[in-house]
């Protein structure tokens, strides 16, 4: 082993270590009385100019919700309710009145999300995927705030050795890679960036009812 | 020479770190058993052509299987997606059979899930 390969496998091991001890302080207070159960996820808000953020992050959001142990309604069937009752795009969704939603899904609380970053950020000498994604947990009967947070995936493709010009190289391969593969690559970075804020956490979500770490 | 073994290794690294920033995510062993529901939810939107309605609901219905056969639990959502596939393709009674199934599962549902069972029996009566 090269020490340059040394190097590089010590540093991903301490961005790794350094990203998930920040725990914050966050006051629960109103997320204890709430106790939700169910948790409906509206189709997320897209603040890039890519249009596959909002389902490509969509996708990843059921899976760390439910292992928390929430109820998590079918998300298709939820973006095909509103559609079918004329919200046509997640804006107008967003702007639906609680009451409404409690009436038609019988949900516990609502999570509204915000993309916003999705897919390559070129740089003159790299090129990332980043997804970050906003999030706010209300109760459906109060309107209250439970929680709020955001988090970001981030696949960085940078650093091949080659000096400056290996750099360039780089990130031009890298680019092309990125536009062959289409969206594909930037679902497992959507993947990391809602782990990162959906699974329940010191800071972030508590452990709902069907975990069974609720209440721990 | 140096940056020909760095491409190879590159991804191979990449790997190695995601699995270690999901390994201080997700400590807890899985609840559920998760097919590729999400990844379905992923090509109907996002690539609709890699995916048809039926290989789909194949798909779902082998999942149900495996979990049936071993201790594994079917993911909420799950059901009540695979029965609104079977509504889509004019499967009724299949698709009433899993909107209740999810219900069973997962009373947290029953309120929507009963929504959706008047959409199928309104459409069957016309």
């Amino acid at each position: 082993m090269t020490n340059f390969m040394k190097l590089i496998l010590l540093s991903i091991v301490i961005f790794s270590l350094g990203a998930c001890a920040t725990p914050r302080n966050y006051d629960y207070t109103e997320f204890q009385k709430s106790k939700p159960q169910s948790i409906l996820v509206l189709p997320p808000l897209n603040r890039t100019p890519d249009v596959n953020a909002t389902y490509g992050v969509l996708s990843t959001v059921t899976q760390p919700l439910a292992e928390s142990g929430y109820y998590v309604f079918p998300v298709l069937l939820v973006d095909q309710t509103f559609k079918n009752n004329g919200l046509a795009n997640p804006d107008e969704m967003h702007k639906a009145p609680l009451n409404k939603l409690s009436e038609i899904f019988g949900a516990d609380a609502v999570l509204y999300l915000t993309v916003t970053e999705y897919g390559s950020s070129y740089k003159v000498i790299n090129s990332n995927i980043v997804v970050s994604v906003t999030a706010r947990l209300l109760d459906t009967r109060t309107g209250k705030l439970l929680w709020d947070g955001s988090a970001s995936g981030t696949q960085s493709q940078n650093d091949s050795g080659g000096g400056l010009v290996g750099l360039l190289v780089d990130a031009v391969v890298n680019q092309i890679a990125n536009n062959i593969m289409g969206d594909s690559a930037n679902r497992p970075i959507a993947r990391m960036a809602s782990n990162s804020l959906l699974y329940a956490k010191p800071g972030g979500l508590l452990y709902g009812p069907r975990s069974p770490k609720y209440g721990k | 020479m140096n940056s020909l073994i760095m491409h190879k290794l590159i991804r191979p690294l990449l790997v190695l770190s995601c699995f270690v920033v999901t390994a201080c995510a997700q400590t807890t062993p899985s609840m559920y058993s998760w097919g590729q529901y999400e990844d379905h939810i992923y090509s109907t939107y996002n690539d609709p052509s890699s995916m048809s309605a039926e290989h789909q609901i194949a798909s779902m219905e082998a999942n149900i299987q495996r979990a049936n056969a071993s201790t594994a639990v079917i993911p909420p959502g799950f059901r009540a997606h695979l029965g609104y596939l079977y509504f889509q393709q004019g499967k009724l009674d299949q698709a009433l059979k899993t909107f209740e199934g999810e219900k069973l599962a997962f009373p947290e549902s029953t309120i929507f899930v009963d929504s959706m069972i008047a959409r199928l029996k309104n459409s069957g009566d016309k």
